[in-house]
C-alpha cells in the first residue's frame, strides 16, 4: 500500500510538473508559422555547386585547313584569288557540343 | 560532321580560303536522370555558309545544314558565283549580282528549279584562272562538263540507294538531313536570294542578325532564342527562376 501512494504521489508530481512547464512555454513564445520557401531559393544552392562543372571537350574542327579568322582569310584571298568561305555557327567548331 | 567529310574537306581547301566564326554561345540542353545516365545535346544549332570576295563582301549565303553531296554541289555555285559577278569588271559587280539574286528569287517563287552557273570553258580549261562561269536554266545544265569530266547535273541527288545506311538510326538521320536540305534549297534560298538582292553588297556582320531572325528563325538579340513562350507558358515557376 505504501508503494501504490508513492507510485500515485510520483505520478501527480509528475503531471504537474509536465502542465507547469507547457503553460510556461505558452506564455513566453507564440507558435510562428513557418516562412514560405521558395522554388529558388532551395534551387540555389544546388545551381551554384554545378554553375561552372560542365566541360565542354575540344575536338579537331574537321579535316578543313581553317584560316584563324576571317580577316586573315580575306588577306590570303587578295593573294591567291580563291574567295573566301565564312562558316558561322552557335558554339565553337572545335567543340564537342556545339 | 560535315567537315570530317573527306570530299567536302578536300573541295573546301582547294577552291577556298576559309574561316570560321562563333555567332553566340550554343544552347546545351544536358538531362540528368539521377541513375549516372546523362544526356547532352545542344539546341538551335544553326549554321550560315557565305562566299565573299577577298574584301569581305557577302556573294551568296547557304542557310542550314546540307547533306555532303548537296553542300559540295553549291559551294561549286559559290566558286563559280565569284568568277561569274566579275566578268564584265569589278565595278559591274554589284548590278550582277543584284540581278542574280533576283532572279533566283523569282524562279524559286514560281516553285522551278533556279538557274545553274555552269563553267563554258570547256574540260580541257577548267582550271581555276580559266574559268568562265555563265548562268543557264537548270534544264540546260547538262548540256556542260564539270571540271572532272562528268556531266554535271543542276543539283546531285541524295538518294537513299546510295548510301550504307547500316542501321535504323542512320536512316532516321538520313531522313532528317534530306529534309533539311530540300528545305534550304528551296524556301530558305529563296529568302536568302531575296534578302541579298535587297542588301546589296554587305559584309557579313552587316547581315548576319536578319539571316538569322527572318531565315533561320534563331534571333540572336532574343536570349531564349524565340523558345520563351515554350518555355514560360503556364509554367508555374516562370516568375522564380526569372527573379535574381
Amino acid at each position: 500500500m505504501i508503494r501504490s501512494v508513492f507510485t500515485f504521489g510520483a505520478g501527480i508530481l509528475l503531471l504537474a510538473g509536465t502542465l507547469a512547464a507547457t503553460s510556461s512555454l505558452a506564455e513566453d513564445k507564440p507558435i510562428e508559422k513557418p516562412a514560405y520557401i521558395t522554388k529558388s531559393t532551395i534551387e540555389k544552392p544546388a545551381k551554384a555547386l554545378l554553375a561552372g562543372t560542365f566541360v565542354n571537350p575540344k575536338v579537331a574542327p574537321g579535316k578543313v585547313r581553317w584560316h584563324t579568322d576571317f580577316s586573315i582569310a580575306c588577306e590570303t584571298s587578295k593573294k591567291s584569288g580563291k574567295p573566301v568561305l565564312l562558316f558561322q555557327m552557335m558554339g565553337k567548331l572545335d567543340d564537342q557540343f556545339c | 560532321m560535315l567537315f570530317s567529310n573527306e570530299s567536302v574537306a578536300n573541295f573546301i581547301n582547294t577552291y577556298f580560303e576559309p574561316a570560321w566564326e562563333m555567332v553566340r554561345q550554343v544552347p546545351i540542353f544536358r538531362l540528368d536522370f539521377g541513375n549516372n545516365n546523362v544526356i547532352t545535346r545542344t539546341l538551335h544549332g544553326n549554321i550560315a555558309t557565305y562566299v565573299c570576295t577577298s574584301s569581305g563582301e557577302v556573294l551568296d549565303a547557304l542557310p542550314g545544314i546540307y547533306a555532303p553531296t548537296a553542300y559540295v554541289d553549291s559551294l561549286n555555285q559559290f566558286r563559280l558565283l565569284s568568277n561569274y559577278v566579275d566578268r564584265e569588271g569589278k565595278e559591274k559587280r554589284p548590278q550582277r549580282l543584284k540581278d542574280y539574286h533576283q532572279k533566283q528569287a523569282e524562279t524559286l517563287r514560281k516553285n522551278e528549279a533556279p538557274f545553274v552557273l555552269v563553267n563554258s570553258a570547256g574540260i580541257s580549261k577548267a582550271a581555276i584562272e580559266r574559268t568562265v562561269a555563265v548562268l543557264v536554266a537548270a534544264k540546260d545544265a547538262h548540256l556542260y562538263p564539270s571540271m572532272d569530266g562528268r556531266v554535271l547535273h543542276a543539283k546531285a541527288t541524295l538518294t537513299k540507294d546510295k548510301l550504307q545506311l547500316d542501321s535504323q538510326e542512320e536512316l532516321e538521320n538520313w531522313k532528317l538531313l534530306s529534309e533539311d536540305t530540300r528545305l534550304n534549297e528551296t524556301i530558305r534560298r529563296r529568302q536568302i536570294h531575296a534578302l541579298l538582292a535587297d542588301a546589296g553588297l554587305v559584309q557579313p556582320d552587316q547581315i548576319k542578325k536578319r539571316i538569322y531572325k527572318e531565315v533561320l528563325h534563331a534571333d540572336l538579340d532574343d536570349p531564349y532564342l524565340g523558345l520563351g513562350n515554350m518555355l514560360f507558358t503556364n509554367y508555374p515557376f516562370a516568375k522564380e527562376d526569372k527573379a535574381p
